[in-house]
């Protein structure tokens, strides 16, 4: 069943704090008015008759004021409401964080690019969001607001559990700040998925590699494979030791790492596939990640059309 | 809620509920149907106008968000009877089969184009670029090849081949 549009009351305000006074007077004790950004998620529920919402709060007015992408001398801040387009048109994110021009490249096909934003991806909190594991994997801290005054918190504190967040109904994600990475960090990006484009990932994964001979720190980060997008941090763990020469060619290392990454996830069956493939996708991505990453620094998108 | 827009370079304004999708505004409120519903959730492609510049899945847009906005739909491509050198190719090289994707397929690659112009130039682009502009667009009858075909004729604007 479609859902009816006569049915739903939506409210823009002009701007932010227009948005957030509304959101802490209506949203206090508990979420009445949910909050609509590019609408790429939102109105296919509504079009599949399953949006549970029937008030929502327009924010596609604030992004005058969400939408910049400004760099400083510790990293890059990029507004809540950017969209992947101009997070992938970028030149500074395809150079310092080429995980998340690479992420931005694969979410859905250019219309879903020129609409879905960046805060809108975090804050549906899908576990196969494409970006997600690229924030995940650079440490991102997310910037939120509410009309008493604002806090930033890493986005590995932000997911608790399936589309639980650490976010009051009443506050609004406003920027993502990632710092640099270290001279010579090497990045990784990778997407699963049914189809060369267009599909949402069976596994997404991001990391990053820092150290010449051996490992000094590493991240890596998986999507689709559990309740959240969600950091490897025992095989990270497993990786961060003086003893794992690079580049990595002992296999023993290689089938450590595949071993221990299935501590860190817990894959599901469903609709785009199943547990048994996400788990072995899963250590195939573990091992492309080890054995690729000190080829020449540039990002691996071998699912790009 | 009064919603005003421009499109194809005329002026409306409209009293809808600001959940109306674009798709159905154009659609029933201003009889323009060529934008198709094909899924419903973003994955087809033909329901692809372009809002302010940019190629969007108006299934997915609610028209509070298209406040003020400019919008252009297959129907504002041609200028009357004279068909843009990129339909004709679609005409002639078999783009265009059963049509349902078509008019979302050649807004896509005409905004496609138009940016890539403003970037590079006169500098063609190359058959990965294509695949890339238009992969938010699926098309059953094909298999792509007579589209890409086309895009690429009409990048080099052949002239009509030789029938038998």
């Amino acid at each position: 069943m479609r859902g009816i549009a006569s049915e739903i009351k939506i409210l823009s305000p002009k701007n932010l704090k227009e948005a957030l006074q509304f959101l802490s007077k209506e949203n206090s004790s508990k979420l009445h008015w949910k909050v609509l950004a590019g609408a790429t998620d939102l109105a296919v529920e509504f079009n599949a008759g399953k949006l549970k919402h029937h008030q929502l709060i327009n924010i596609w007015p604030l992004r005058q004021e969400l939408n910049k992408i400004k760099f400083s001398k510790t990293g890059v801040t990029i507004g809540a409401m950017a969209t992947f387009t101009e997070i992938q048109n970028d030149l500074g994110i395809n150079k310092y964080f080429p995980n998340l021009a690479a992420a931005s490249r694969l979410v859905g096909g250019v219309q879903i690019q020129n609409r879905g934003t960046i805060g809108g991806n975090i804050a549906n909190a899908s576990p196969a969001g494409d970006s997600l594991p690229a924030l995940l994997a650079y440490d991102a801290l997310l910037n939120i607001q509410d009309s008493d005054g604002s806090r930033k918190i890493p986005i590995t504190e932000f997911y608790r559990g399936y589309k639980d967040l650490n976010l009051f109904p009443r506050e609004l994600i406003v920027s993502v700040e990632i710092e640099f990475k270290k001279h010579g960090t090497r990045h990784y990006f990778r997407k699963v998925g049914t189809r060369q484009a267009q599909a949402i990932s069976k596994v997404v994964a991001a990391g990053t590699v820092q150290g010449k001979t051996s490992i000094q720190a590493v991240t890596f980060c998986l999507g689709s494979v559990g309740p959240t997008p969600l950091r490897c941090e025992k095989l990270e763990k497993y990786l961060t030791c003086p003893e794992v020469e690079l580049p990595i060619r002992d296999r023993s290392v290689i089938d450590g790492a595949r071993q221990t990454v299935t501590l860190d996830i817990s894959p599901q069956d469903d609709i785009r596939s199943t547990k048994s493939y996400r788990l072995f996708a899963s250590q195939g991505l573990v091992e492309d990640f080890l054995t690729s990453y000190f080829r020449p620094s540039r990002i691996f998108i071998k699912d790009r059309p | 809620m009064k919603i005003q827009f421009t499109v194809n370079k005329k002026k409306y304004s409209l009293d809808v509920s600001p959940m109306t999708r674009l798709l159905d505004a154009l659609r029933n409120n201003l009889g323009l149907t060529g934008a198709k519903e094909g899924c419903g959730e973003g994955e087809c492609g033909a329901c692809s106008v372009i809002v302010d510049g940019e190629v969007v899945n108006s299934c997915l847009i609610p028209v509070c968000q298209v406040q003020k906005s400019t919008i252009k739909t297959v129907e504002g491509l041609s200028s009357g009877e004279n068909l843009t050198v990129l339909q004709e190719s679609f005409t002639r090289f078999g783009g265009a089969q059963c049509g349902i994707c078509t008019p979302g397929i050649l807004l896509a690659t005409q905004n496609f184009l138009d940016l890539w112009k403003k970037k590079k130039g006169g500098k063609v682009p190359g058959e990965a670029e294509i695949r890339e502009a238009l992969a938010g667009n699926l098309c059953r009858c094909t298999g792509y090849t007579k589209i890409f075909l086309s895009v690429k004729k009409a990048l080099r604007n052949t002239p009509r081949p030789e029938r038998n």
